[in-house]
């Protein structure tokens, strides 16, 4: 391989700068000057020819280009045969090939600074590196966090695990390596199924109509929502700085879904009043529990991470802690409203 | 039931940002207005540290609520307008 390319993104240039190919059977790239010297092309292999490709032709002659491609991968062997040339013949159009090289540049220019602009305005408010982090799970992760969220009892050590980045921070794992990190795959999940499970359930009993779904769907959002609020505020109130951790605590929010569904499903069972009520207890105790955890290593940073929170009085210590258990008491009253399908 | 969530939401925050300031914030010692125990109020805003742990619950909920009057006075008129002309032509 010869040095990466020098252009692939969309890069305004003036169209009066690019040469154009010369026609010489020898060279069958023109561009391959601009990366390497001129003399030898004829003997190394073609691979590299493919990332050659002048930066305003990237995306609409694509595959104009790889049809090109199997032509252009041997000249050794046909020596005679026409340059390699990535252009359509803007000719054919009756357009003057400077203004069409133009015109296309302009076009690309502003495809470019469109996706900057929703980059911008939209990456404030959706933070897409977080919501990326919060899905790189695996088969193995799903597996080990909902036997955890269905039985946390015996799970030793909730701290998240932390490593350094290349610029040196230190952040979180992701949920592939850690059993700890919250994802939002697991949460999401479980709402979907929560869905169509109660709509599954009215069904059961003959009272389905497609409303069901819809109103399914926004208790369980208002849920969220609600229990969101609730930590968001009491974080805020109680000084813990949990503004970029907003993605976390939806997905705490969320792993609740999972008892909910377990519960309703054991309805089926037929199995006695009290018993469902006990299944029902056993799944909030241990949600509460799951909560409890692991909203502690928000609400109550280790002082080793963060230096910024190292010292908090006993007195906020005790009312962050007596936060926590009153927002693991809330999960009765979220799951007993949701269990109500 | 998602338009019960904004109308809940609507109705809390005009609930905040009614109150008035003089008449019963005042009244209860919730002003927004800190104590000035420095001597030197210009280099007070300043000498404070960017994040402070210590900060009550009750110093948290002024600022919230003093905030919440300030920021979304005009946007609540323009949202409590809709609302209302939703529901005197749309309202059952």
């Amino acid at each position: 391989m010869s040095s990466p390319p020098p252009l692939r993104h969309p890069v305004p240039t003036h169209p009066a700068y690019i040469p154009e190919p010369p026609s010489t059977p020898g060279s069958p790239n023109g561009y391959q000057r601009f990366s390497s010297s001129p003399g030898p092309t004829q003997q190394q292999p073609a691979l590299p020819q493919q990332q050659h490709v002048p930066a305003y032709m990237t995306s609409p002659f694509q595959h104009q280009q790889q049809q090109q491609q199997p032509h252009s991968l041997h000249p050794p062997h046909h020596p005679h045969q026409p340059s390699f040339v990535p252009q359509p013949d803007f000719a054919a159009w009756g357009v003057n090939d400077a203004t069409a090289q133009f015109g296309m540049q302009l076009g690309s220019s502003a495809v470019a600074a469109g996706q900057e602009y929703v980059q911008k305005n939209f990456g404030g408010i959706i933070p897409l590196s977080s919501i990326k982090h919060h899905f790189n799970v695996s088969n193995s992760y799903v597996i080990r966090k909902l036997q955890l969220v269905a039985f946390p009892w015996t799970h030793k050590s909730w701290s998240r695990r932390v490593h350094r980045s290349e610029q040196g921070q230190a952040e979180y794992q992701d949920p592939r390596e850690d059993i700890n990190s919250p994802d939002l795959y697991i949460p999401l999940m479980a709402f979907v199924t929560y869905i169509l499970i109660s709509a599954f359930h009215s069904g059961l009993q003959s009272r389905f109509h497609p409303k069901i779904l819809g109103e399914s769907a926004s208790s369980a959002l208002a849920v969220v929502i609600v229990d969101f609020l609730f930590v968001y505020v009491g974080c805020y109130l109680l000084n813990v700085q949990a503004s970029k951790q907003a993605v976390d605590i939806i997905a705490y929010s969320g792993y609740k879904f999972v008892g909910v569904i377990l519960t309703i499903l054991s309805s089926y069972l037929y199995l006695s009043r009290a018993l469902y009520y006990i299944i029902f207890f056993y799944f909030f105790f241990a949600n509460g529990l799951f909560l409890l955890r692991s909203l502690r290593s928000l609400v109550l940073p280790d002082p080793a991470l963060n230096s910024s929170t190292a010292t908090i009085s006993p007195g906020l210590r005790r009312r962050r802690i007596s936060f926590l258990l009153i927002e693991a008491a809330c999960q009765f009253a979220y799951m007993l409203f949701l269990v109500r399908v | 039931m998602f338009g019960t969530i904004i109308y809940v939401s609507i109705l809390l925050v005009n609930a905040m940002a009614v109150l008035s300031e003089d008449r019963f914030l005042a009244r209860i010692g919730w002003t927004s207005a800190r104590p000035q125990s420095n001597i030197n109020p210009g280099f007070q805003a300043y000498d404070q540290p960017a994040f402070n742990p210590e900060v009550g619950v009750k110093t948290k909920m002024i600022d919230l609520i003093s905030a919440v009057r300030t920021l979304l006075r005009i946007p609540l008129i323009v949202v409590n307008i809709i609302v209302i002309l939703y529901e005197l032509i749309l309202g059952g």
